[in-house]
């Protein structure tokens, strides 16, 4: 990892369309900002990490369908009357 | 929407899945004709399987708005090419069964190109209780 120190409302540029700005260091919290092109995502680790759990844990699964057919069965009915 | 004429028996992720960076191809199929559930399955890890339903089958009041950069990966034009899955987690059994509606699996069939989309947190669940998400499609 390379890290680099800044202080605040200094910035860093990442591959020459990225910019990352300190905005506010109050305590254990900073503020960032980032610009970037619209077609770069970005999101919290925390998300990222929750989804890759969610899905490690429903790729280990394999539902039996036919089960999951009877939940719906009923609202199928339903729709009917 | 009839599935039946468009091929999805291989479709690329170029990014994998979050979990499954590696695996890039899936295929998705329903193995029953009469329930709107699918199985997204790993072309290269067999055991690597996703029950996944299409959500706007079941809740009319889910609504995703495609950020610019998912549209550019999977270069949609048309947004009837495009299919929506959520996928299902039923680790502690189908009556605890979850649903992820913060990151739906967005395919363009013209392009047979998908990725796991990230949306607002905020606004959606990662772990929706799947029962009373299929029973919203009562109009409750």
């Amino acid at each position: 990892m390379l890290v680099l120190t800044r202080k605040r409302g200094e910035s860093i540029h990442i591959a020459g369309n990225i910019k990352v700005t300190v905005l506010d260091i109050m305590g254990d919290n900073i503020k960032i900002g980032i610009e970037a092109p619209r077609n770069i995502d970005i999101f919290r680790s925390e998300i990222l990490q929750a989804i890759q759990k969610e899905n490690r844990q429903a790729a280990t699964m394999n539902t039996a369908l036919e089960d999951l057919a009877k939940l719906i069965k009923p609202n199928k009915n339903d729709h009917q009357t | 929407m009839e599935y039946t004429e468009i091929n999805l028996s291989r479709i690329t992720f170029e990014q994998g899945l979050p979990g499954f960076e590696q695996l890039k191809y899936f295929k998705v199929a329903r193995p029953y004709k009469e329930y709107p559930f699918y199985y997204l399955n790993a072309l290269e890890a067999e055991e690597v399987s996703f029950l996944v339903i299409s959500p706007f089958d079941f809740n009319k009041s889910y609504e995703i708005d495609l950020p610019i950069s998912v549209q550019e990966t999977l270069e949609i034009i048309n947004t009837s090419d495009v299919l929506v899955f959520n996928i299902v987690n039923c680790l502690e059994g189908l009556s605890k069964a979850t649903v992820n509606l913060v990151a739906p699996v967005v395919i363009n069939v013209v392009k047979s190109k998908g990725m796991q989309v990230v949306l607002d947190e905020s606004k959606f669940n990662i772990k929706e209780p799947l029962i009373s998400f299929l029973q919203q499609s009562e109009g409750k």
